[in-house]
């Protein structure tokens, strides 16, 4: 079993400019069921499209995701019975991701009620199972979300979201609107979900520090594209790619802080356009290691080394 | 299991926390009461009975609110014309609300050709005042109560279809509703369960305020000679009436307006208990 996204391209027309915005140009990863696949990348590279395509938010432009050979789609009837909707997402901000009228219990019981997962009288019993398996002491089934803290209404949508026994859970950002102080309680309890549930993850971060401590394999994207991928210790320790050798650099608690060599290569300027691509490899206009073909060029995914894939015809 | 102080409680306890909402709700209770007796008869002298003899008289024990200019007992005249005023506004809301709160939300919901298909035409019925388009309504249909409070309803249905839509399009964005589509449940479950409790609280305002508004039409109505039609009364046409003779009769005038002011302040509190019940995270715990 496993997610196989391939050329995935998400195009959005703007009717009143007329102008066509290229959210992912292009995407292809393979998800092996119990791996955990982060992807890095700036604001606006197009991980969060990616991710709600995955889920069936968004219907790829060209291209396709399908999840044990079967296509995601989010109009298909029955989905969650299906085998190939068991797909969940958690996302960035447990302050708008729970029905602010809603008790906890009924946030969580409500898809095992529709989808009729469990017996009837036994879906207390497995409200009571989800909450203490994300974290969360059982009495409170019966608050409001605003009387939760940040950390206590993750954890709800996390459970909100197993309670779909899911197989693949794309996390978007999950802990980066959290305190500091809950954001480990939150990394470990995923980690102990994922071992206890066998589940696979697509973790979504611009932070690589909390990519590198859940990932088995991490993509990293550029302005809708994979510029690098590979394991985990092959990115972090052995960065191929100029834009991931930024990304690193600008790690605050990485121990070549402080390397001239490696700080001179943090990242400058913005990210351009996605109206307006640049032509040739979409890097180039901040590549330290840039040379003139590079403009015109646009560079493919190569392996350079078991599976470390990286897309730069300068190194 | 351990008993949660945080646990929450019935909404009524939620609105008898409230002080607005429950004046508003004992000003409703007189307001029902008033029109049960009217309903019964159960009124000192008959609202119609004209009696010269006593024309113009200032309140005493007999004619607890005083006369007008053909002797008619004012107080009861005022409970009968609280009960068909209150009987007008409720039935013209109703229609509205109905019909506006549902085109509204399936409006903001399914979007595309439908939304514009339905702002384009509450945009058409905004465009004429509203008295003219009720005037308009009622003139061609015919005058009697329920005429009467199908026009005010027409008038209506474009501000709930108005007040209903505008939070759709917001709350129908919010990742707890997107969240509900990936579970895979039903349009028709998101829309009840997900979206419609989470745009009640300016609904319910809107209804409180339109039910005093509607009660301001149909006097207006009754000035213009096309809702109640005299010698019956209704509180509209008492203040329309009492014109004339309010430099002589103050009490004429007097008593029907504070029963206007008593219904509308009414339901504005009742409304704006309610909107604190119905929201968790505005109950004071």
């Amino acid at each position: 079993m496993s997610l196989d996204i391939i050329d995935v391209e998400k195009r959005y027309l703007n009717r009143a400019s007329g102008t066509t915005i290229n959210a992912l140009n292009g995407v292809s990863i393979k998800v092996e069921l119990g791996q955990t696949l982060g992807i890095v990348g700036e604001s606006g590279c197009g991980k969060s499209t990616l991710a709600r395509a995955v889920v069936g938010l968004e219907v790829p432009s060209a291209g396709s995701i399908t999840w044990d050979g079967a296509v995601i789609d989010n109009k298909a009837k029955d989905r969650l019975k299906s085998h190939h909707s068991q797909v969940q997402l958690v996302f960035q901000d447990p302050y708008s991701s729970l029905n602010p009228r809603q008790q906890i219990e009924n946030s969580i019981a409500e898809a095992i009620e529709v989808h009729g997962l469990v017996a009837k009288d036994k879906i207390t019993d497995r409200v009571t199972e989800l909450l203490v398996m994300v974290g969360l002491d059982p009495d409170l089934r019966n608050r409001y979300p605003h009387q939760l803290s940040g950390g206590q209404r993750q954890r709800v949508c996390i459970a909100r979201a197993l309670s779909a026994e899911p197989k693949l859970l794309v996390l978007d950002e999950p802990v980066s609107a959290l305190d500091v102080s809950v954001r480990a309680e939150v990394m470990n309890l995923l980690i102990d979900l994922r071992k206890n549930l066998g589940l696979t993850y697509i973790f979504i971060s611009h932070d690589l520090a909390m990519i590198r401590y859940i990932s088995d394999v991490i993509a990293v994207m550029y302005l809708g594209k994979i510029v690098e991928f590979g394991t985990w210790e092959e990115i972090i320790e052995n960065p191929v790619h100029p834009y991931t050798k930024a990304l690193i650099a600008a790690m605050p608690d990485h121990s070549i802080i402080g390397d001239p060599a490696m700080l001179a290569r943090t990242l400058e300027g913005e990210v351009p356009d996605p109206v307006n691509l640049p032509s040739g490899c979409s890097f180039h206009s901040r590549c330290v290691l840039a040379v003139p073909s590079c403009s015109t060029n646009a560079p493919t995914l190569r392996d350079i080394s078991n599976g470390h894939l990286v897309a730069c015809s300068e190194v | 299991m351990k008993r949660d102080p945080l646990k929450p409680k019935g909404g009524l306890y939620y609105y008898m926390q409230s002080t607005s909402g429950i004046v508003g709700a004992l000003l409703l209770l007189f307001m029902v009461i008033v029109s049960i007796c009217a309903v019964f008869g159960w009124l000192p002298h008959d609202p119609l009975e004209q009696n010269v003899e006593f024309a113009m008289q200032g309140p005493s024990t007999t004619f607890w609110f005083g006369t007008d200019e053909f002797g008619r007992d004012i107080f009861s005249r005022s409970l009968d014309g609280m009960r068909r005023s209150l009987t007008v506004s409720v039935s013209a809301v109703s229609i509205a609300a109905t019909i506006g709160v549902t085109l509204g939300i399936l409006s903001g919901y399914l979007g595309r050709w439908f939304d514009q298909l339905i702002v384009r035409l509450s945009d058409v019925i905004f465009a004429f005042p509203a008295i003219l388009l009720a005037l308009a309504i009622v003139s061609t249909l015919g005058n009697s109560w329920y005429q009467t409070s199908l026009a005010i309803a027409v008038v209506y249905t474009p501000i709930f279809i108005r007040v209903a839509r505008g939070p759709v399009l917001t709350v129908k964005e919010m990742d707890y509703v997107k969240v509900t589509r990936i579970l895979g449940f039903s349009s028709l479950r998101i829309l009840r369960k997900h979206i419609l409790p989470n745009v009640t609280a300016p609904i319910v305002v809107q209804v409180a305020l339109s039910l005093s508004w509607a009660i301001l039409t149909e006097s207006g109505l009754s000035f213009l000679g096309l809702g109640t039609q005299p010698p019956n009364a209704s509180l509209g046409l008492m203040v329309s009436e009492a014109q004339s003779i309010a430099a002589f009769a103050w009490w004429a005038l007097f008593f029907p307006s504070a029963f206007i002011t008593i219904v509308v302040v009414g339901l504005n509190l009742v409304g704006d208990g309610l909107r604190d019940a119905l929201d968790p995270a505005r109950r004071s715990s």
